[in-house]
């Protein structure tokens, strides 16, 4: 091979320099800047994300077999919560606005954690201040036991005394990202920048 | 050689450049209070800034939250009172490795002395418990914050 910019003077050693130097900055190129680096935590390595049967806010069944080909962010709550909860869907409202035309591309998954006061009507009118699209699931406790188990959700009922609330739910404020393919793939934090999770979810979406 | 060289380096520096840069943070949740601002209400020291509520459905639960900075010593939010709902408490939120656990706030909210205490999500917040109407996005209404020095503060709280 003959470069006009390789001066036949320079030594074999510096050629050779020189080549490798050409090798790792192409593959620099290819590899460095194709990879994104997720904003949240990497499920490492992922895995299938539980299946489940529940209840959506129309109180028909939802399988999330119906899930497949989409990115879905599911995460736990539940109405009588009045600040985790709403703070949540009103961020994720927003990173589907960001979205634009790609938001047909994320589902949106909320189970709730008190399926003793959460009707379907009730879980419809919560969701529906802020995203009409949003799946709201409840269901039968045991089938509800299993999907916070997979999930993490560490659903536990706490009485407040002395509070009009009665009891408390504490569960975990995690988002949890699942790929098109439906593997578990990213863990969002609470209050994570919207930014950082439309950019995650953009990632995930143009697999 | 050397021109060839520098060349490599600059694109090594710029061709990621674009894919790094870090924008604003969006979320409610981390916005930080904007002190420039004109307080709403303020009475011996103390001053409300941003009173907000989230919507909700009459019969169901809302919360409010505010910015209040204090100019003299340690003050505390001891209750908040309305008819918006037919309970009215303060609460706060304990992150526990990703936990959440709601919990009344006991004794009240403390604010240090010349200090800024912020009522938001996921953290202290006024809870109301059984809304007796709708709060649409645009409504107002009145509560009234009790201090332990500084007294009763009338704030008008407006729903987003």
């Amino acid at each position: 091979m003959h470069y006009p910019w390789i001066h036949s003077n320079e030594s074999t050693a510096m050629y050779t320099f020189r080549t490798w130097m050409i090798a790792v900055i192409t593959l620099f190129f290819l590899v460095g800047c194709t990879n994104y680096t997720f904003k949240s935590a990497v499920i490492e390595p992922p895995d299938a994300a539980f299946p489940f049967v529940l209840t959506d806010q129309n109180g028909d069944t939802f399988s999330s077999n119906t899930l497949d080909g989409k990115v879905t962010l599911v995460f736990f709550g539940y109405t009588n919560c009045p600040d985790i909860c709403p703070a949540t869907l009103s961020d994720l409202q927003l990173v589907k606005q960001r979205l634009g035309e790609r938001a047909d591309k994320l589902a949106i998954v909320f189970i709730t954690v008190d399926p003793e006061r959460d009707t379907p009507e009730r879980l419809k009118r919560f969701v529906g201040l802020y995203d009409t699209t949003v799946i709201a699931l409840t269901g039968h406790p045991n089938a509800l036991a299993s999907v916070y188990q997979a999930y993490g959700a560490g659903a536990q009922r706490r009485e407040t005394p002395g509070s009009a609330l009665v009891y408390a739910m504490d569960h975990t404020s995690t988002i949890t990202a699942i790929d098109k393919t439906g593997l578990r793939r990213l863990l969002v934090g609470f209050g994570a920048p919207i930014d950082d999770v439309v950019a995650d979810v953009s990632a995930l979406i143009a697999e | 050689m050397r021109t060839f060289n520098i060349i490599l380096v600059t694109m090594f520096l710029t061709a990621c450049g674009g894919g790094m840069n870090h924008s604003a943070h969006m979320g409610m949740a981390v916005a930080t209070p904007d002190l420039a601002t004109t307080p709403v209400a303020q009475s011996n020291g103390i001053a409300i800034r941003d009173p907000w509520a989230r919507q909700g459905t009459n019969g169901d639960n809302s919360a409010a939250y505010l910015v209040i900075t204090n100019a003299t010593s340690a003050d505390t939010l001891l209750s908040a009172t309305g008819d918006v709902a037919t309970s009215v408490e303060l609460h706060t939120v304990i992150n526990e490795n990703g936990m959440m656990q709601m919990i009344p706030a006991e004794g009240g909210v403390p604010v240090d002395a010349n200090g800024i205490q912020s009522l938001k999500p996921g953290s202290f917040h006024i809870m109301l418990i059984g809304l007796r109407k709708d709060l649409k996005s645009g409504d107002s209404f009145p509560l009234t914050l009790t201090f332990a020095n500084a007294g009763p503060i009338n704030v008008m709280f407006e729903v987003r």
